[in-house]
């Protein structure tokens, strides 16, 4: 029993502690670019966790994530660099912009599945680049230099630290959003058409309603890690939101742990720090990268924290015999 | 709850499944809908449960017209189902399964779940007690944090139907129930079918190929081959119909059991 609930101590305690240990990292040291690392595997996070509420909870198959997130970069810097909005306004109409984008990505996608689905959304992907690419007020290729840092009361955040801060509250929010949605009438609404849409659908879910809607969430947080890239990077063009972004946000998910929400945390660590150490095995990194990739599909087809399982409920929760602290 | 099927035809293609079947599903019965195979069983079942529109007839539930309504609304009219191939939430929780059945029930918006505000916590405990009282009826109280594709198929089957009593709909819709059950099984079937008439005041429609449980549990069957009603009735007559006894077996044979 002592142990039994131990473990749950520290279950509970895991995402608080996390969050602590983001809250130090900075004042152990490390550089510049270690930090600047950390930014971008923050906004992985986001993309990854907004991803997984598409795809792991609703079982829709999206590869035109980076759409979202173009569409996030692109709507936030144009009110900025031309309407002067600040920051905390302009985050808020793009992800507003985002969560449209989703629902009129959602509307014809619901008709759709696996395959064709991913036609789709790889489509939209590619269709939100080339409107960037083509657009007199995007600047075409020329991209858009001159984004303005975030500002609050004379606060400016020009360092990589007070970005890495930004960024990270961000990406915790999400998290939270994320794990707590799972346990609403929402989330298992969401899981339910994810398992089952006849069954869901023969007890009132109505289908169309929440497809369209996780496809507006995905857009509308991933549209928050794209207001959070441009201000950070400060200049944007169409190349950065590449397809193989698209499909890089997509194996954070899968490898962390599809439907879970440590899952696709672990995965952007893992896919957006690896590449990093690795450097100095230069071009030999993508194929490091993708053997690791290879082998870990093979011993873990459910990702690396796939034992806890799509339902939010972790296996030795289950095993547990005590009549309290069930989760729905 | 008093259901009632008027004239209701469908036609796929060329192929006519139902012509003019009516028949009105007294409340608080345990109807049956019996048929050889092909007979349009289980097409008129998915037209009473909203998954095809019939092509022409109508659909009543205490007066109000369904034919043309979508699917997911049968739950607010009153009318919940199971499946013949038990469709549960394979990777949610036993549990899980079942508050899902409360859906249209709990009211909370997704804000609110994140802000974790008390109306939230009070909706979410009531639902879960709600639950855990069902699954503890039917036994399955100790399996309530097990994923549903993990049970054995009995319970499966028990999860399915208890999902659909959470909904509180006053009609319950079981597409063949006793599929895949053995004899015990099924025999345990009979019961509890009985037992959510008996106690809990459900209105039952069910379509079923295993005789035994046909003529134990219904009061009153419909009969249909080729589309068509042949023979409504309670089981006793329907044993002895000629009609019947011809669609299944053949009118030879028919011939020699009743003259």
């Amino acid at each position: 029993m002592g142990g039994a609930k131990t473990m749950a101590t520290l279950k509970n305690a895991r995402w608080p502690a996390f969050a602590v240990a983001i809250a130090v990292a900075p004042a152990l040291g490390g550089s510049d670019y270690m930090l600047h690392v950390l930014v971008l595997i923050g906004l992985y996070v986001i993309l990854a966790e907004s991803l997984n509420i598409v795809v792991g909870f609703t079982g829709q198959f999206s590869l035109g994530h980076a759409g979202f997130w173009a569409v996030g970069s692109y709507v936030s810097a144009l009110l900025l660099i031309r309407l002067g909005l600040s920051f905390w306004t302009a985050t808020l109409i793009s992800m507003a912009a985002g969560y449209l984008m989703g629902i009129v990505l959602g509307l014809p996608a619901m008709r759709l599945k696996g395959d064709y689905l991913c036609i789709v959304t790889l489509g939209f992907g590619e269709i939100v680049r080339v409107f960037a690419t083509n657009l007199e007020v995007t600047r075409g290729p020329m991209g858009l230099p001159g984004i303005p840092v975030p500002e609050i009361a004379g606060f400016s955040f020009d360092s990589e630290k007070s970005m890495y801060y930004l960024s990270w509250a961000c990406a915790l929010a999400t998290i939270y959003v994320a794990a707590k949605m799972r346990h609403s009438r929402f989330g298992r609404a969401l899981m339910s058409v994810r398992d089952d849409e006849l069954a869901a659908v023969s007890l009132g879910v109505n289908m169309t309603y929440y497809k369209v809607q996780a496809f507006g969430l995905g857009g509308m947080f991933a549209a928050l890690a794209g207001a959070l890239y441009a201000s950070w990077a400060t200049f944007i063009s169409p190349d950065v939101f590449q397809f193989s972004d698209s499909a890089n946000i997509f194996c954070m998910m899968i490898l962390g742990g599809l439907g879970t929400i440590a899952g696709p945390v672990l995965g952007a660590f893992l896919l957006a720090g690896l590449p990093e150490v690795l450097r100095q095995f230069a071009e030999f990194r993508l194929i490091i990268l993708g053997l690791l990739m290879i082998v870990l599909m093979i011993y873990r087809p459910g990702g690396i924290l796939g034992s806890y399982d799509t339902a939010g409920v972790s296996v030795k929760a289950r095993r547990r015999k005590t009549n309290k602290g069930a989760k729905i | 709850m008093s259901l009632s099927i008027n004239e209701v035809s469908k036609v796929f293609g060329g192929v006519a499944a139902l012509s003019d079947v009516s028949f009105s599903v007294e409340p608080g019965s345990i109807f049956g809908l019996i048929g050889p195979n092909g007979a349009g069983k289980t097409t008129l079942f998915n037209i009473i449960a909203g998954v095809f529109k019939p092509t022409k007839g109508s659909i009543l539930m205490n007066g109000r017209h369904l034919e043309n309504e979508p699917n997911y609304l049968r739950i607010d009219r009153s009318i919940a189902r199971t499946f013949q191939n038990i469709r549960l939430f394979p990777n949610l929780t036993v549990l899980q399964n079942i508050v899902v059945g409360m859906h249209n029930k709990l009211r909370c918006t997704m804000i609110e779940a994140i802000l974790r505000s008390a109306r939230w916590r009070a909706e979410e405990s009531a639902a879960k007690l709600r639950a855990m009282e069902l699954l503890d009826t039917f036994g399955l109280a100790n399996r309530r944090d097990a994923i549903a594709k993990s049970l054995p198929y009995g319970e499966q089957r028990i999860l399915e139907i208890t999902r659909a009593l959470v909904t509180d709909s006053g009609v319950l819709l079981l597409d063949e129930p006793a599929a895949g059950l053995n004899n015990v099984e099924s025999a345990r079937l009979v019961d509890f079918i009985r037992m959510i008439r008996d106690k809990m005041g459900r209105t039952i429609l069910l379509v079923e190929h295993d005789m035994n449980v046909v003529m134990k549990v219904c009061e009153r069957l419909v009969v249909l081959d080729h589309g068509v009603k042949i023979a409504e009735g309670e089981p006793r007559e329907i044993q002895k119909d000629k009609q019947v006894i011809g669609a299944y077996l053949g009118r030879k044979f028919a011939d020699e059991a009743c003259c």
